[in-house]
């Protein structure tokens, strides 16, 4: 009993030093609690299924940061990871009868594998030619899909996959705290070793080279990373959904995750999901006024980029915290001294 | 010698930018490679540095052009001039590339870190980190600060950090000079003076040759991708030819 105060008093000492300085980690526990506790305020089938379905953008999301905020390589057919991972966990699910827990993790193998093949020959370009390469794979795709109807469903897609899990929010569950594990890892990554060498490729390969990195080899980790997040995000959509069909490899989905990206701040990881959870829940939200709704849309969204073209969320984030001129600390902006080095802040 | 460059040629499609180089760096030396724009000399430290190498692999498959490499690097008794870019700085051959290049969205000592990323030991890092520093005083100082935000000088110390933060056997340096004001050239050398009393061996690529051969003990002077003169710094310092090599024959009664 002693002991379980000792943590609790810790536990309560870490959140009030560590978390409740910074309104960012605020956010952030804000953020995990809503997700945790959303089913305990609304058993609505409807509403339940836009979050899970915004969990699972929010993972692909991410995984499109990690390549292309990070690494700098611009992939404008982020749609082939996630329609291949799709795919390949259904075709599993369906022929191979194979259980969710085995079908999208193998399914997101497959991406990896996709992720290779459109990494090597994405070594020799950069920019505009990258990002014009990168748009053609879905479309290749969709057209393998198209030339063998049998075993691909064709333009009617597969159905019939097996469920995720019982009820409505047992999925919920399953693939929201599937997405705050694996968004952090995004995010641990990129804060690691690979994620300053992903970040330096991206500012200037040539000095990363002059370091002694192989960079051919973390160009290639990179898409294969962000192939495997977004494969698995592709895996869960189509247990989720139980359908899969050539929408999951669109042009307009390879585009929406570039929008969610930009929008909320590239290369943090913590914009692009917290812009997919405004953008699109909004997005349903407009059914409201529903001949409006594509319009008002565009227009929120062009506004944040005129005006906040660093993202929404960073803008957010440094308009609330400021880094203190002498220790380099994040602190709340109104405060006057800073928090550790009481360095005074005006 | 510890580097060694026998008979080097580089083309570019049909451009020859380096014409058959020999030269050399021995243990503890600080070689100048000086010589008027267009003269080869980066070129040269990218060859030895396999970036060239690398370069050509990229290319292979365009229709920019080819490169072609002949002749023979070697380093400590073994060739490099097949072994890829990477591998090179993992013997010990590192070069503080021309422009500086530092990683100008990320933090002072983020770039470092990529500069260490050879090592895997935490205390080894954090000595050299030290060791940057003690010669650096400046980057310590905005060690947070974003690099992009660092004056040209203070970014020519980044990159040299940098360079130093894997301990190198041979550095390899690229116009430190290059924008600088003469205070913070004076200071960048100060620095190379003190590392090459501790015995590391360094080649210099430099436009200003009074600067570049006073501070070495050998030097070579390169025009249009030859070696045109080698020999002590003094030498070549107190040789009239050096500057014809700069500026062309005298015409007339000029000067």
């Amino acid at each position: 009993m002693k002991l379980i105060l000792f943590y609790l008093r810790k536990l309560l000492a870490v959140v009030r030093n560590e978390v409740l300085v910074l309104p960012s980690r605020v956010a952030v526990i804000i953020f995990f609690l809503f997700i945790l506790l959303l089913p305990s305020f609304t058993d609505d089938v409807y509403i339940l299924r836009v979050f899970t379905l915004t969990c699972i953008f929010a993972i692909f999301a991410a995984s499109w940061d990690l390549l292309c905020g990070f690494t700098g390589q611009l992939n404008f057919g982020h749609a082939l990871f996630f329609g291949v991972g799709a795919y390949s966990a259904a075709l599993m699910n369906i022929h191979w009868q194979l259980a969710p827990w085995f079908s999208i993790p193998l399914g997101a193998l497959v991406a990896v594998a996709a992720g290779l093949t459109v990494g090597i020959p994405a070594l020799r370009l950069k920019g505009t030619y990258l990002a014009l390469t990168t748009m053609a794979f879905p479309i290749i795709v969709i057209g393998l899909i198209f030339t063998f109807p049998g075993f691909t469903g064709g333009e009617l897609g597969i159905s019939g996959i097996q469920k995720l899990a019982p009820t409505r929010i047992e999925e919920y569950y399953v693939i929201s705290i599937l997405m705050l594990v694996l968004c952090t890892i995004m995010w641990k990554i990129t804060d690691s070793n690979t994620g300053i060498i992903f970040h330096a490729i991206r500012e200037d390969e040539i000095a990363v080279r002059a370091s002694g990195v192989n960079t051919t080899r973390y160009k290639l980790l990179a898409f294969c990373l962000s192939g495997f997040f977004a494969g698995l995000a592709g895996g869960l959509y189509a247990h989720f959904m139980r359908i899969v069909g050539p929408s999951t490899l669109d042009v307009s989905l390879s585009f929406q995750v570039v929008i969610w990206s930009i929008f909320g701040g590239a290369a943090t990881i913590y914009g692009p999901v917290a812009a997919v959870f405004f953008l699109y829940p909004t997005l349903e939200l407009f059914h409201l006024i529903q001949d409006y709704r594509t319009i008002v849309f565009a227009i929120v969204v062009l506004l944040v980029l005129i005006f906040m073209p660093d993202g929404l969320f960073r803008w957010l984030r440094e308009k609330v915290e400021e880094e203190c001129p002498r220790c380099k600390v994040r602190n709340v902006a109104w405060r006057k001294t800073c928090r550790v080095c009481t360095a005074s802040l005006e | 010698m510890l580097l060694e460059v026998s008979n080097v040629s580089v083309w570019y499609d049909k451009a020859m930018l380096i014409n058959n180089v020999s030269m050399g760096v021995d243990q503890g030396e600080l070689v100048s490679l000086v010589g008027p724009n267009g003269a080869g000399k980066s070129t040269l430290l990218r060859t030895i540095t396999g970036l060239v190498a690398w370069e050509k692999e990229l290319k292979k498959r365009s229709t920019h052009g080819e490169i072609k490499l002949e002749g023979q690097i070697t380093f400590d008794g073994e060739r490099i001039d097949k072994v890829p870019a990477h591998e090179i700085v993992r013997r010990g051959l590192i070069l503080a590339p021309e422009r500086r290049r530092p990683f100008k969205e990320m933090t002072v000592i983020d770039n470092l870190m990529v500069g260490a990323y050879l090592i895997r030991d935490k205390a080894n890092i954090e000595e050299n980190l030290e060791k940057v520093y003690q010669l650096f005083p400046v980057l310590k100082e905005r060690s947070h600060q974003v690099s992009g935000t660092l004056s040209g000088g203070e970014q020519q110390m980044l990159a040299v950090g940098r360079a130093l933060m894997s301990r190198p056997t041979v550095l390899l340096l690229d116009e430190p000079s290059l924008g600088l004001a003469p205070r913070v050239i004076a200071a960048i050398f100060g620095v190379l003076d003190e590392l090459r009393h501790e015995g590391l061996s360094i080649l210099l690529v430099e436009q200003d040759a009074a600067v570049a051969l006073r501070h070495a003990d050998r030097g070579y002077v390169m025009r249009t991708g030859r070696v045109v003169r080698a020999g002590t710094a003094g030498e070549l310092l107190a040789d009239d030819g050096v500057r014809e090599i700069y500026l062309g024959p005298r015409h007339g009664s000029e000067g």
